[in-house]
């Protein structure tokens, strides 16, 4: 799906806002993200959990299968002892430090997070350090209660910079990256030369169109066309190029190759 | 320059940047070798001014929403959260836990009062009226009271020392935990974990002594129980903290109160750690056996007890 592009682009405010979060680098550019929302940060939550107790039940498995000792009531030999002792320590380190580990370890990510294109990051865009990974994942029992995780999910869904109390207190934002989007450029050949001299608002306007148009209704797509190729024509004359074209979107095509 | 001719220009290197964070994403920074560390961070760099550019001329268009897609995900590449090393850690323990734990002497006695009290309440209602044991300690140990045999005789036999020891330590961490986690709730988690346990304790205590097996109890808990109260107390020190900075956050914010205070608190709960995997040995292979006399567990636990205090009040001044 591409991303959904608005004219008021986020680029422009510095202010944070529902879709963007902006951060200033130490390269001192302004950097606009964007935020991961209650359905991803949701699924990747579920998809963590399933590999959580995926992993107890496949352990629990194994101790029921491989060995035949049944809740403690019999002696036991020294291998059903380690893999006890390893069993007892293995859940109490997932219950509590699943999430702090990974994204301690895997740069603000888990493996939900990951899947989902997720990131933990703090507000000021700095990767958060260790003692507030520990704080915003030891909250999630608080964060969690509630049917459904009810208390987190509100907090996500109206908090303008959708955190969650863990994330309010350990200052983090969860941001979503996407992959980079190639198509929003619209050059298929790099190399070829492009005489038609646009301003960035008529650039915006012919690629955009070339991005979105295919996915309007053909009713649409027609005098929408001509609007816009009258509107580029002036700039099309001025840089003294002749188009051919036999309608206004072979039209459109050819002004974006060569721009 | 135009638009068309700047993205011509500039997206061979945003193509080689992309190709390069796909590489890294898929394995690991410091797999790379040196000449291409170099050409990536050269490459951040060279995009990151692009973007700048972008924003300022070509403000508004898909482009600049390209390039912070590309910037972004690079920069969460090179910025990244800084390893932990053993020294670190041994300071954190050493130096940082004590610290947040003195630092916070307000919350710590109004956690140790809470205790005292609900232990107090314990007595009194043990003595008062046996029956109200039955609303809160579990049947079988109640049982076994009355019979006048120690529970924990049964509890042990079959249970090697060392995983019972595990169950213990990894139990009490949880619930040293959920006294810090519980100061979300306006402190009412953590004070029902204080409350509850001194309750329960100071039941029991009435109990045993009223069936004359006040010395036995004594003989299994004196090794390793104070400093595991102790713990619990200063946990719940953590909890009230959190809890202060939702009630009461003073100059501060709410948020911003809870992030400072959050983090002494989380300090403290971590601090719980390494003194009850020590005292979860001690319950699991000391406090069961009978071939320790009681007057060494007892020297145990008060030797416990002082070296735990000290740790909280010397380290790291």
């Amino acid at each position: 799906m591409p991303a959904p592009v608005s004219i008021s682009s986020p680029a422009q405010g510095t202010a944070w806002s529902p879709e963007g979060a902006a951060l200033s680098t130490p390269e001192q550019v302004d950097l606009r993200l964007e935020l991961g929302n209650v359905g991803s940060r949701g699924l990747a939550v579920m998809l963590d959990f399933a590999i959580r107790y995926g992993a107890i039940v496949l352990l629990y498995l194994i101790m029921e299968l491989v060995t035949d000792f049944d809740r403690f009531s019999t002696e036991l030999g020294w291998p059903e002892r380690t893999y006890a002792l390893f069993f007892i320590i293995f859940f109490f380190v997932n219950e509590w430090f699943y999430f702090t580990i990974f994204e301690w370890v895997w740069n603000g990510q888990t493996p939900g997070k990951r899947v989902l294109g997720l990131r933990v990051i703090k507000i000021d865009g700095s990767p958060p350090t260790w003692m507030e990974v520990v704080l915003r994942n030891f909250l999630r029992p608080i964060d969690t209660s509630g049917p459904f995780a009810l208390i987190g999910i509100i907090f996500i869904f109206f908090h303008p910079l959708r955190q969650r109390p863990g994330d309010i207190v350990g200052q983090t934002v969860v941001v979503r990256e996407r992959a980079v989007d190639w198509e929003l450029l619209g050059h298929e050949a790099p190399e070829a030369p492009r005489p038609i001299r646009l301003s960035p608002e008529e650039w915006e306007l012919l690629h955009r169109y070339q991005h979105h148009g295919a996915q309007l209704e053909a009713g649409s797509r027609g005098p929408l066309a001509g609007q816009i190729r009258r509107a580029l024509e002036p700039a099309v004359a001025r840089s003294g190029v002749k188009l051919e074209a036999d309608n206004d979107e072979a039209w459109l095509r050819e002004a974006a190759r060569q721009s | 320059m135009t638009i068309s001719q700047f993205v011509q220009s500039r997206q061979p290197r945003w193509k080689r940047l992309e190709e390069l964070l796909g590489r890294i994403e898929r394995r690991r920074l410091n797999k790379l070798d040196r000449k291409t560390l170099q050409e990536f961070g050269g490459l951040y760099r060279a995009c990151s001014s692009d973007l700048a550019f972008a924003q300022t001329y070509y403000a508004g268009t898909t482009l600049t929403q390209f390039l912070h897609q590309l910037v972004g995900r690079a920069h969460h590449q090179i910025y990244r959260t800084e390893p932990v090393s053993p020294l670190g850690a041994w300071n954190f323990f050493r130096r940082d836990v004590p610290q947040a734990i003195r630092g916070n002497l307000d919350t710590l006695t109004t956690s140790l009062v809470f205790f005292l009290l609900a232990f107090s309440l314990g007595v009194a209602a043990g003595r008062a009226d046996p029956r109200i044991a039955s609303l809160v300690v579990p049947e079988p140990i109640l049982e076994s009271i009355y019979a006048g045999q120690m529970w924990t005789d049964g509890l042990f036999t079959v249970v090697p020392a060392s995983v019972s020891s595990a169950l213990i330590f990894t139990n009490n961490i949880s619930v040293a935990f959920m006294c810090f986690v519980g100061g979300m709730t306006f402190g009412f988690l953590t004070v029902a974990i204080l409350v509850l346990n001194g309750f329960l304790i100071g039941i029991v205590f009435a109990l045993c002594a009223e069936h004359g097996m006040l010395g036995d109890l004594l003989g299994f808990v004196a090794s390793h129980g104070m400093v595991e109260i102790s713990t619990i107390i200063v946990a719940g020190s953590a909890g009230l903290l959190l809890a202060r900075a939702l009630l009461n956050p003073g100059n501060l914010s709410r948020a911003d109160a809870l992030t400072v205070r959050g983090k002494q608190a989380v300090s403290i709960a971590l601090g719980c750690v390494p003194p009850l995997v020590a005292v979860g040995l001690v319950e699991g292979f000391i406090s069961p056996a009978q071939a320790v006399p009681d007057w060494a567990k007892i020297m145990l636990g008060l030797v416990l007890l002082v070296a735990y205090w000290t740790y909280v009040f010397r380290s790291g001044r």
